[in-house]
Protein backbone atom coordinates (compact mmCIF):
# COMPACT_ATOMS: atom_id res chain seq x y z
CA UNK A 1 0.00 0.00 0.00
CA UNK A 2 2.87 1.92 0.78
CA UNK A 3 4.09 1.78 -2.57
CA UNK A 4 0.45 2.69 -4.06
CA UNK A 5 0.44 6.05 -2.38
CA UNK A 6 3.85 7.32 -3.96
CA UNK A 7 2.35 5.77 -7.17
CA UNK A 8 -0.82 8.14 -7.16
CA UNK A 9 0.61 11.22 -8.63
CA UNK A 10 2.84 9.91 -11.11
CA UNK A 11 -0.36 7.77 -12.41
CA UNK A 12 -2.82 10.71 -12.18
CA UNK A 13 -0.62 12.33 -14.43
CA UNK A 14 -0.38 9.92 -17.20
CA UNK A 15 -3.96 8.72 -17.07
CA UNK A 16 -6.94 10.07 -15.05
CA UNK A 17 -8.58 7.21 -15.26
CA UNK A 18 -6.20 4.77 -13.63
CA UNK A 19 -6.58 5.69 -9.90
CA UNK A 20 -10.42 4.22 -10.78
CA UNK A 21 -8.91 0.93 -12.48
CA UNK A 22 -6.28 0.64 -9.69
CA UNK A 23 -8.85 0.79 -6.49
CA UNK A 24 -11.12 -1.50 -8.31
CA UNK A 25 -8.47 -3.86 -9.10
CA UNK A 26 -7.90 -4.11 -5.21
CA UNK A 27 -11.33 -4.26 -4.31
CA UNK A 28 -11.81 -7.01 -5.79
CA UNK A 29 -8.95 -8.77 -4.89
CA UNK A 30 -8.30 -10.42 -1.37
CA UNK A 31 -6.02 -10.19 1.18
CA UNK A 32 -6.65 -13.53 2.60
CA UNK A 33 -4.83 -16.72 2.70
CA UNK A 34 -8.02 -18.61 0.48
CA UNK A 35 -7.66 -19.35 -3.31
CA UNK A 36 -10.79 -19.65 -5.71
CA UNK A 37 -12.55 -22.94 -5.92
CA UNK A 38 -12.02 -22.34 -9.47
CA UNK A 39 -8.78 -21.85 -9.57
CA UNK A 40 -8.28 -24.17 -6.82
CA UNK A 41 -9.76 -26.94 -9.05
CA UNK A 42 -7.85 -25.71 -12.01
CA UNK A 43 -4.73 -25.83 -10.80
CA UNK A 44 -5.51 -29.99 -9.21
CA UNK A 45 -6.15 -30.85 -12.55
CA UNK A 46 -2.85 -29.49 -14.33
CA UNK A 47 -0.72 -32.15 -14.70
CA UNK A 48 1.92 -29.47 -13.51
CA UNK A 49 0.24 -28.82 -10.30
CA UNK A 50 1.10 -29.47 -6.70
CA UNK A 51 -1.04 -32.37 -6.35
CA UNK A 52 0.45 -34.13 -9.62
CA UNK A 53 1.52 -36.83 -7.16
CA UNK A 54 -1.84 -36.92 -5.07
CA UNK A 55 -4.41 -39.21 -5.46
CA UNK A 56 -6.72 -36.20 -6.41
CA UNK A 57 -5.78 -36.16 -10.04
CA UNK A 58 -7.10 -39.83 -11.23
CA UNK A 59 -10.43 -38.59 -9.39
CA UNK A 60 -12.07 -38.23 -12.40
CA UNK A 61 -11.46 -41.66 -13.48
CA UNK A 62 -14.11 -43.46 -10.78
CA UNK A 63 -14.95 -46.72 -12.64
CA UNK A 64 -15.98 -48.94 -9.26
CA UNK A 65 -18.44 -46.32 -8.44
CA UNK A 66 -19.89 -45.58 -11.44
CA UNK A 67 -20.27 -49.39 -12.27
CA UNK A 68 -22.06 -49.48 -8.80
CA UNK A 69 -24.84 -51.78 -8.27
CA UNK A 70 -28.21 -49.95 -7.11
CA UNK A 71 -31.19 -51.59 -5.60
CA UNK A 72 -34.14 -49.52 -3.95
CA UNK A 73 -35.21 -48.74 -0.34
CA UNK A 74 -38.10 -47.53 1.42
CA UNK A 75 -39.52 -44.56 1.93
CA UNK A 76 -40.50 -43.96 5.81
CA UNK A 77 -40.76 -40.44 7.83
CA UNK A 78 -38.46 -42.42 10.47
CA UNK A 79 -35.56 -42.37 7.76
CA UNK A 80 -36.49 -39.09 6.20
CA UNK A 81 -36.35 -36.81 9.27
CA UNK A 82 -34.35 -39.03 11.62
CA UNK A 83 -33.38 -35.30 13.28
CA UNK A 84 -37.12 -35.41 15.15
CA UNK A 85 -37.06 -38.58 16.66
CA UNK A 86 -36.20 -38.09 20.53
CA UNK A 87 -33.42 -40.03 22.09
CA UNK A 88 -34.92 -43.58 23.31
CA UNK A 89 -33.02 -43.65 26.27
CA UNK A 90 -35.81 -42.69 29.16
CA UNK A 91 -33.60 -40.36 31.21
CA UNK A 92 -32.64 -38.22 28.61
CA UNK A 93 -36.27 -37.63 28.06
CA UNK A 94 -38.44 -34.75 28.53
CA UNK A 95 -41.91 -34.73 26.48
CA UNK A 96 -41.93 -30.68 26.99
CA UNK A 97 -38.52 -30.21 25.91
CA UNK A 98 -39.53 -32.28 23.14
CA UNK A 99 -42.37 -30.59 22.10
CA UNK A 100 -40.65 -26.61 22.34
CA UNK A 101 -37.37 -28.20 20.14
CA UNK A 102 -39.79 -29.68 17.47
CA UNK A 103 -41.30 -25.97 17.07
CA UNK A 104 -38.13 -23.90 16.34
CA UNK A 105 -36.84 -27.28 14.05
CA UNK A 106 -40.47 -26.31 12.26
CA UNK A 107 -39.61 -22.59 11.87
CA UNK A 108 -36.10 -22.81 11.14
CA UNK A 109 -37.39 -25.41 8.55
CA UNK A 110 -39.80 -22.40 6.84
CA UNK A 111 -36.76 -20.15 6.49
CA UNK A 112 -34.55 -22.69 4.20
CA UNK A 113 -35.07 -25.52 2.59
CA UNK A 114 -33.38 -28.81 4.41
CA UNK A 115 -33.57 -31.21 1.71
CA UNK A 116 -34.02 -35.03 2.69
CA UNK A 117 -30.76 -36.69 2.56
CA UNK A 118 -29.01 -40.22 3.99
CA UNK A 119 -25.62 -41.74 5.09
CA UNK A 120 -23.51 -42.14 1.80
CA UNK A 121 -25.34 -39.21 -0.13
CA UNK A 122 -23.19 -36.25 -1.67
CA UNK A 123 -24.29 -32.66 -0.31
CA UNK A 124 -22.60 -29.51 -0.71
CA UNK A 125 -23.20 -27.08 2.30
CA UNK A 126 -22.34 -22.80 1.98
CA UNK A 127 -21.81 -21.46 5.31
CA UNK A 128 -21.50 -17.62 6.02
CA UNK A 129 -17.84 -17.08 7.11
CA UNK A 130 -16.42 -13.38 7.96
CA UNK A 131 -12.71 -14.53 6.73
CA UNK A 132 -13.45 -16.07 3.21
CA UNK A 133 -14.10 -14.58 -0.11
CA UNK A 134 -17.04 -13.38 -0.46
CA UNK A 135 -18.24 -14.31 2.84
CA UNK A 136 -19.38 -17.62 2.33
CA UNK A 137 -17.68 -20.92 2.29
CA UNK A 138 -18.66 -23.79 0.35
CA UNK A 139 -17.74 -27.64 1.39
CA UNK A 140 -18.40 -30.48 -1.36
CA UNK A 141 -18.27 -33.74 0.09
CA UNK A 142 -19.89 -37.95 1.12
CA UNK A 143 -22.17 -37.21 4.49
CA UNK A 144 -20.21 -39.84 6.40
CA UNK A 145 -22.47 -40.09 9.87
CA UNK A 146 -25.51 -38.43 11.79
CA UNK A 147 -25.66 -38.06 15.15
CA UNK A 148 -27.46 -36.70 18.41
CA UNK A 149 -30.95 -35.92 18.64
CA UNK A 150 -33.39 -32.95 18.29
CA UNK A 151 -32.00 -29.47 17.98
CA UNK A 152 -28.71 -30.76 18.26
CA UNK A 153 -28.54 -33.00 15.06
CA UNK A 154 -25.67 -32.84 13.33
CA UNK A 155 -24.03 -33.76 10.03
CA UNK A 156 -20.25 -34.60 8.89
CA UNK A 157 -19.32 -34.39 5.59
CA UNK A 158 -15.90 -35.66 3.97
CA UNK A 159 -13.55 -35.01 1.06
CA UNK A 160 -9.73 -35.48 -0.05
CA UNK A 161 -8.33 -31.97 -0.49
CA UNK A 162 -4.63 -32.19 -1.89
CA UNK A 163 -4.42 -35.98 -0.68
CA UNK A 164 -5.68 -34.65 2.83
CA UNK A 165 -8.71 -35.56 4.33
CA UNK A 166 -11.33 -33.15 5.30
CA UNK A 167 -14.17 -33.55 7.54
CA UNK A 168 -16.56 -31.29 8.24
CA UNK A 169 -19.34 -31.60 11.22
CA UNK A 170 -22.20 -29.18 10.66
CA UNK A 171 -25.13 -28.91 12.93
CA UNK A 172 -28.25 -29.31 11.16
CA UNK A 173 -29.99 -26.09 12.57
CA UNK A 174 -26.96 -23.72 12.94
CA UNK A 175 -28.25 -20.10 11.44
CA UNK A 176 -25.00 -19.69 9.94
CA UNK A 177 -25.73 -21.83 7.19
CA UNK A 178 -26.85 -20.84 4.19
CA UNK A 179 -28.17 -23.38 2.14
CA UNK A 180 -27.49 -27.25 2.01
CA UNK A 181 -27.91 -28.89 -1.71
CA UNK A 182 -28.10 -32.64 -2.11
CA UNK A 183 -25.78 -33.25 -5.08
CA UNK A 184 -26.41 -37.29 -5.42
CA UNK A 185 -29.30 -38.84 -3.30
CA UNK A 186 -28.09 -42.34 -2.44
CA UNK A 187 -28.19 -44.47 0.22
CA UNK A 188 -25.07 -46.66 1.62
CA UNK A 189 -24.98 -50.30 3.29
CA UNK A 190 -23.72 -49.09 6.39
CA UNK A 191 -25.24 -46.57 9.01
CA UNK A 192 -21.84 -44.87 9.53
CA UNK A 193 -18.87 -44.36 6.86
CA UNK A 194 -16.12 -43.50 9.44
CA UNK A 195 -14.01 -46.45 7.73
CA UNK A 196 -13.56 -44.19 4.80
CA UNK A 197 -10.48 -42.90 6.97
CA UNK A 198 -9.20 -46.08 6.35
CA UNK A 199 -9.72 -46.88 3.04
CA UNK A 200 -7.70 -45.87 -0.20
CA UNK A 201 -9.09 -41.32 -0.85
CA UNK A 202 -10.59 -42.37 -4.57
CA UNK A 203 -13.37 -43.48 -1.80
CA UNK A 204 -13.84 -40.26 -1.04
CA UNK A 205 -13.16 -37.61 -3.05
CA UNK A 206 -15.05 -35.56 -4.92
CA UNK A 207 -14.36 -32.38 -7.49
CA UNK A 208 -16.27 -29.37 -6.04
CA UNK A 209 -17.60 -28.63 -9.50
CA UNK A 210 -19.95 -31.59 -8.60
CA UNK A 211 -22.50 -31.88 -11.08
CA UNK A 212 -26.18 -32.86 -9.44
CA UNK A 213 -28.00 -35.93 -10.20
CA UNK A 214 -31.24 -35.63 -10.24
CA UNK A 215 -34.25 -38.40 -9.86
CA UNK A 216 -36.87 -39.35 -11.19
CA UNK A 217 -40.32 -37.89 -9.29
CA UNK A 218 -41.74 -40.70 -7.43
CA UNK A 219 -38.42 -43.20 -7.62
CA UNK A 220 -37.50 -44.62 -4.52
CA UNK A 221 -33.98 -43.37 -2.99
CA UNK A 222 -31.19 -45.76 -4.17
CA UNK A 223 -28.79 -48.05 -2.28
CA UNK A 224 -25.03 -47.79 -3.53
CA UNK A 225 -23.70 -51.46 -3.25
CA UNK A 226 -20.10 -50.91 -3.50
CA UNK A 227 -17.71 -52.31 -1.36
CA UNK A 228 -14.66 -50.05 0.30
CA UNK A 229 -11.33 -52.22 0.32
CA UNK A 230 -9.33 -51.15 3.71
CA UNK A 231 -5.89 -50.58 3.93
CA UNK A 232 -3.60 -52.72 5.86
CA UNK A 233 -3.09 -51.98 9.78
CA UNK A 234 -2.84 -49.50 11.95
CA UNK A 235 -6.32 -48.40 11.68
CA UNK A 236 -8.26 -45.94 13.87
CA UNK A 237 -10.86 -48.68 14.96
CA UNK A 238 -10.90 -51.96 14.96
CA UNK A 239 -13.36 -52.38 11.76
CA UNK A 240 -13.11 -55.92 12.29
CA UNK A 241 -14.64 -56.41 15.46
CA UNK A 242 -17.61 -54.80 14.08
CA UNK A 243 -20.55 -56.15 11.86
CA UNK A 244 -20.11 -54.29 8.46
CA UNK A 245 -21.79 -54.43 5.35
CA UNK A 246 -19.98 -52.51 3.20
CA UNK A 247 -16.05 -53.18 3.66
CA UNK A 248 -13.40 -55.34 2.33
CA UNK A 249 -11.04 -56.51 5.14
CA UNK A 250 -7.65 -57.32 3.86
CA UNK A 251 -5.91 -60.53 4.86
CA UNK A 252 -5.71 -61.10 8.25
CA UNK A 253 -4.14 -64.22 9.78
CA UNK A 254 -6.61 -66.84 10.39
CA UNK A 255 -6.05 -67.36 14.35
CA UNK A 256 -5.98 -63.71 14.79
CA UNK A 257 -9.48 -63.07 13.33
CA UNK A 258 -10.69 -66.12 15.35
CA UNK A 259 -8.30 -64.74 18.39
CA UNK A 260 -10.82 -61.18 17.64
CA UNK A 261 -14.30 -62.90 17.06
CA UNK A 262 -14.29 -65.09 20.45
CA UNK A 263 -12.90 -62.16 22.43
CA UNK A 264 -14.07 -59.08 21.66
CA UNK A 265 -17.45 -57.89 23.09
CA UNK A 266 -18.03 -56.11 20.01
CA UNK A 267 -19.19 -58.59 17.87
CA UNK A 268 -22.55 -59.82 18.57
CA UNK A 269 -24.37 -62.01 15.89
CA UNK A 270 -27.50 -62.41 18.36
CA UNK A 271 -27.96 -58.81 18.91
CA UNK A 272 -30.57 -58.26 15.37
CA UNK A 273 -32.81 -61.01 17.13
CA UNK A 274 -32.84 -59.23 20.42
CA UNK A 275 -36.90 -58.30 20.76
CA UNK A 276 -36.16 -55.95 24.37
CA UNK A 277 -32.86 -54.54 23.21
CA UNK A 278 -34.78 -53.02 19.67
CA UNK A 279 -37.47 -52.30 22.07
CA UNK A 280 -35.15 -50.12 24.18
CA UNK A 281 -33.35 -48.33 21.36
CA UNK A 282 -36.19 -47.29 19.04
CA UNK A 283 -39.35 -45.28 20.08
CA UNK A 284 -42.61 -46.96 19.88
CA UNK A 285 -45.50 -46.79 17.40
CA UNK A 286 -47.43 -44.47 19.71
CA UNK A 287 -44.49 -41.58 20.60
CA UNK A 288 -44.05 -42.03 16.80
CA UNK A 289 -47.32 -41.35 16.10
CA UNK A 290 -47.45 -37.59 17.43
CA UNK A 291 -44.24 -36.78 15.96
CA UNK A 292 -45.43 -37.75 12.49
CA UNK A 293 -48.82 -36.04 13.31
CA UNK A 294 -46.31 -32.32 13.94
CA UNK A 295 -44.16 -33.31 10.76
CA UNK A 296 -47.83 -33.70 8.72
CA UNK A 297 -48.88 -30.33 9.86
CA UNK A 298 -46.12 -28.73 8.73
CA UNK A 299 -45.44 -30.14 5.42
CA UNK A 300 -49.14 -29.41 4.23
CA UNK A 301 -48.59 -25.85 5.47
CA UNK A 302 -45.68 -25.69 2.91
CA UNK A 303 -47.67 -26.99 0.51
CA UNK A 304 -50.32 -24.27 1.55
CA UNK A 305 -47.90 -21.99 0.58
CA UNK A 306 -46.57 -22.92 -2.59
CA UNK A 307 -50.72 -23.18 -3.87
CA UNK A 308 -50.93 -19.17 -2.68
CA UNK A 309 -47.85 -18.65 -4.66
CA UNK A 310 -48.87 -19.84 -7.65
CA UNK A 311 -52.36 -18.63 -7.49
CA UNK A 312 -50.81 -15.15 -6.87
CA UNK A 313 -48.70 -15.71 -9.61
CA UNK A 314 -51.80 -16.47 -11.95
CA UNK A 315 -53.27 -13.08 -10.81
CA UNK A 316 -50.34 -11.69 -11.88
CA UNK A 317 -50.85 -13.04 -15.05
CA UNK A 318 -53.90 -12.52 -15.91
CA UNK A 319 -54.02 -9.00 -14.07
CA UNK A 320 -51.88 -7.37 -16.91
CA UNK A 321 -54.32 -8.59 -19.65
CA UNK A 322 -57.38 -6.12 -18.73
CA UNK A 323 -54.91 -3.40 -18.77
CA UNK A 324 -54.36 -3.81 -22.46
CA UNK A 325 -58.11 -3.34 -23.26
CA UNK A 326 -59.29 -0.19 -22.08
CA UNK A 327 -56.67 1.54 -23.95
CA UNK A 328 -57.67 -0.41 -26.94
CA UNK A 329 -61.27 1.42 -25.84
CA UNK A 330 -60.47 4.70 -25.78
CA UNK A 331 -58.71 4.64 -29.12
CA UNK B 1 -35.94 -58.11 12.00
CA UNK B 2 -34.48 -55.37 13.29
CA UNK B 3 -37.15 -52.88 11.23
CA UNK B 4 -40.14 -54.22 13.19
CA UNK B 5 -41.72 -51.79 15.41
CA UNK B 6 -45.01 -52.42 17.77
CA UNK B 7 -46.72 -50.33 20.42
CA UNK B 8 -46.12 -49.39 23.96
CA UNK B 9 -45.40 -52.63 26.52
CA UNK B 10 -47.77 -52.62 29.40
CA UNK B 11 -46.06 -54.93 31.91
CA UNK B 12 -43.23 -53.66 33.87
CA UNK B 13 -39.45 -54.32 32.43
CA UNK B 14 -36.12 -53.77 33.37
CA UNK B 15 -35.54 -50.43 31.38
CA UNK B 16 -31.37 -50.40 31.58
CA UNK B 17 -29.75 -54.17 32.59
CA UNK B 18 -31.10 -57.31 31.33
CA UNK B 19 -30.63 -59.73 33.70
CA UNK B 20 -27.96 -62.41 33.70
CA UNK B 21 -30.30 -65.87 33.50
CA UNK B 22 -26.98 -68.06 32.99
CA UNK B 23 -23.87 -67.78 34.86
CA UNK B 24 -21.20 -69.56 31.99
CA UNK B 25 -23.13 -69.47 28.48
CA UNK B 26 -23.49 -65.89 27.88
CA UNK B 27 -25.68 -63.58 26.55
CA UNK B 28 -26.31 -66.32 23.41
CA UNK B 29 -27.17 -68.87 26.22
CA UNK B 30 -29.66 -66.14 28.39
CA UNK B 31 -31.37 -65.98 24.50
CA UNK B 32 -31.50 -69.24 23.81
CA UNK B 33 -33.35 -69.95 27.64
CA UNK B 34 -35.51 -67.98 26.70
CA UNK B 35 -36.90 -69.24 23.21
CA UNK B 36 -37.09 -72.35 25.39
CA UNK B 37 -39.81 -70.77 27.91
CA UNK B 38 -41.59 -68.94 25.17
CA UNK B 39 -42.18 -72.44 23.24
CA UNK B 40 -43.23 -73.52 26.71
CA UNK B 41 -45.63 -71.25 27.12
CA UNK B 42 -47.12 -71.45 23.55
CA UNK B 43 -47.53 -75.35 23.93
CA UNK B 44 -48.72 -75.45 27.61
CA UNK B 45 -50.44 -71.98 27.85
CA UNK B 46 -49.97 -72.31 31.89
CA UNK B 47 -46.04 -72.65 33.26
CA UNK B 48 -44.46 -72.41 36.82
CA UNK B 49 -40.94 -71.08 36.60
CA UNK B 50 -38.32 -69.18 38.93
CA UNK B 51 -39.23 -65.76 39.40
CA UNK B 52 -36.17 -63.67 37.70
CA UNK B 53 -36.42 -66.42 34.61
CA UNK B 54 -40.29 -65.65 34.25
CA UNK B 55 -40.21 -61.98 34.60
CA UNK B 56 -37.90 -61.48 31.74
CA UNK B 57 -39.40 -63.90 29.49
CA UNK B 58 -42.41 -62.60 29.95
CA UNK B 59 -41.21 -59.75 28.05
CA UNK B 60 -40.11 -60.84 25.45
CA UNK B 61 -43.63 -62.94 24.79
CA UNK B 62 -45.71 -59.71 25.04
CA UNK B 63 -43.75 -58.43 22.09
CA UNK B 64 -43.35 -61.25 19.86
CA UNK B 65 -47.27 -61.66 20.07
CA UNK B 66 -47.79 -57.84 19.71
CA UNK B 67 -45.81 -57.95 16.52
CA UNK B 68 -47.48 -61.06 14.77
CA UNK B 69 -50.49 -58.81 15.71
CA UNK B 70 -49.52 -55.88 13.53
CA UNK B 71 -47.56 -57.46 10.71
CA UNK B 72 -49.48 -61.06 10.41
CA UNK B 73 -47.98 -64.34 8.90
CA UNK B 74 -47.37 -62.46 5.50
CA UNK B 75 -44.45 -60.36 6.57
CA UNK B 76 -41.06 -61.85 5.87
CA UNK B 77 -39.23 -60.24 8.37
CA UNK B 78 -42.01 -61.17 11.11
CA UNK B 79 -41.73 -65.03 9.64
CA UNK B 80 -38.04 -64.97 9.55
CA UNK B 81 -38.58 -63.61 13.62
CA UNK B 82 -41.19 -66.32 14.82
CA UNK B 83 -38.65 -69.17 13.22
CA UNK B 84 -36.18 -67.95 15.63
CA UNK B 85 -37.97 -67.12 18.68
CA UNK B 86 -39.89 -70.62 18.81
CA UNK B 87 -37.93 -73.86 18.52
CA UNK B 88 -40.35 -76.20 17.96
CA UNK B 89 -42.03 -75.20 14.48
CA UNK B 90 -45.51 -76.87 15.25
CA UNK B 91 -46.27 -74.08 17.43
CA UNK B 92 -45.53 -71.00 14.58
CA UNK B 93 -49.24 -71.42 12.79
CA UNK B 94 -51.03 -71.79 16.80
CA UNK B 95 -49.57 -68.71 17.62
CA UNK B 96 -50.91 -66.55 14.32
CA UNK B 97 -54.42 -68.65 13.86
CA UNK B 98 -55.19 -68.92 17.35
CA UNK B 99 -53.24 -66.58 19.63
CA UNK B 100 -53.57 -63.57 17.41
CA UNK B 101 -57.06 -63.96 16.76
CA UNK B 102 -57.95 -64.48 20.76
CA UNK B 103 -56.32 -60.61 22.08
CA UNK B 104 -57.38 -59.01 18.55
CA UNK B 105 -59.67 -56.51 20.35
CA UNK B 106 -57.51 -56.30 23.66
CA UNK B 107 -54.70 -53.89 24.15
CA UNK B 108 -53.46 -54.81 27.39
CA UNK B 109 -51.07 -57.50 28.39
CA UNK B 110 -51.89 -60.79 27.40
CA UNK B 111 -50.07 -62.73 30.04
CA UNK B 112 -50.55 -63.30 33.50
CA UNK B 113 -48.72 -63.85 36.55
CA UNK B 114 -49.10 -65.33 40.19
CA UNK B 115 -46.43 -65.44 42.68
CA UNK B 116 -46.18 -69.19 44.31
CA UNK B 117 -45.45 -69.36 48.24
CA UNK B 118 -42.04 -70.34 49.25
CA UNK B 119 -41.06 -74.31 49.46
CA UNK B 120 -40.50 -74.90 53.03
CA UNK B 121 -37.80 -76.43 54.38
CA UNK B 122 -36.21 -75.58 50.92
CA UNK B 123 -33.67 -73.55 49.17
CA UNK B 124 -36.20 -70.08 49.55
CA UNK B 125 -36.29 -70.27 45.66
CA UNK B 126 -39.08 -68.04 45.31
CA UNK B 127 -41.04 -69.20 41.43
CA UNK B 128 -44.13 -67.06 39.77
CA UNK B 129 -46.74 -68.90 37.69
CA UNK B 130 -47.23 -67.76 34.48
CA UNK B 131 -49.91 -68.35 31.79
CA UNK B 132 -51.47 -66.76 28.65
CA UNK B 133 -55.10 -64.99 29.25
CA UNK B 134 -58.49 -66.62 28.45
CA UNK B 135 -57.16 -70.20 28.15
CA UNK B 136 -59.18 -72.97 28.44
CA UNK B 137 -57.21 -74.42 31.39
CA UNK B 138 -59.64 -74.35 34.79
CA UNK B 139 -59.09 -70.67 36.61
CA UNK B 140 -56.48 -69.74 39.12
CA UNK B 141 -57.77 -66.92 40.80
CA UNK B 142 -61.16 -69.17 41.58
CA UNK B 143 -59.29 -71.94 43.24
CA UNK B 144 -57.06 -69.00 44.95
CA UNK B 145 -60.71 -67.44 46.91
CA UNK B 146 -61.60 -71.05 47.66
CA UNK B 147 -58.92 -71.68 49.18
CA UNK B 148 -58.94 -72.32 53.04
CA UNK B 149 -56.27 -71.16 55.93
CA UNK B 150 -57.08 -73.41 58.53
CA UNK B 151 -54.42 -75.99 58.25
CA UNK B 152 -51.65 -72.72 58.35
CA UNK B 153 -49.47 -72.92 61.30
CA UNK B 154 -50.47 -69.23 62.48
CA UNK B 155 -54.06 -70.11 62.25
CA UNK B 156 -53.73 -73.67 64.29
CA UNK B 157 -51.58 -72.04 66.79
CA UNK B 158 -54.06 -69.60 67.26
CA UNK B 159 -56.90 -71.74 67.66
CA UNK B 160 -54.72 -73.83 70.27
CA UNK B 161 -54.34 -70.73 72.28
CA UNK B 162 -58.26 -70.22 72.40
CA UNK B 163 -58.69 -73.61 73.98
CA UNK B 164 -55.99 -72.75 76.45
CA UNK B 165 -57.44 -69.92 76.81
CA UNK B 166 -61.13 -71.60 77.54
CA UNK B 167 -59.41 -74.37 79.75
CA UNK B 168 -57.92 -71.73 82.00
CA UNK B 169 -60.72 -69.65 82.72
CA UNK B 170 -62.68 -72.38 83.50
CA UNK B 171 -60.06 -73.58 86.03
CA UNK B 172 -60.09 -70.23 87.39
CA UNK B 173 -64.25 -70.34 88.32
CA UNK B 174 -64.12 -73.31 89.89
CA UNK B 175 -61.16 -71.98 91.99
Amino acid sequence: MFQLYEKIPYLLARQPNALKQTIQTIAARNYTNTVPNRILEKARRSKLGAAAKGPSVGSDERPKLEQAEYSQAERDYKYIYPDFLPNPVYYFRDKIREKLERIDMINRRKQITIPEFYVGSIMAVTVSDPYAPGKSNRFVGICIRRDEYGLKHSFTLRNVIDGLGVEIMYDLYNPTIRSIEVLKLEKRLDDNLSYLQDSPPEYSTIPFDFEPVKLLPGMKVPVNMTKVPLKNKPWRHAWDRKALRGVILPEIKRYQHEEYMNSSSDFKPYEKWDLMKNYRETIHDDDHREIVQDIKKFESEITDKQEIVTAAKKLVRTRHIPKETPSNEKK
Amino acid sequence: MSNLTAGKLLIPYSRLARKKITKFTGPQGRIDKIRGIISDLLRLERIEIPNFVGYESRQYAERLIDLAKKYGDKHEGMMEMADYWIIEKDLIPKLFQVIVPRYENKLGPYTQVFKLPEEYPGKGIKNICMELKDNALPPIQAAMSNRTHNNSLTNILIDAYKKDYKFRTEQNKFN
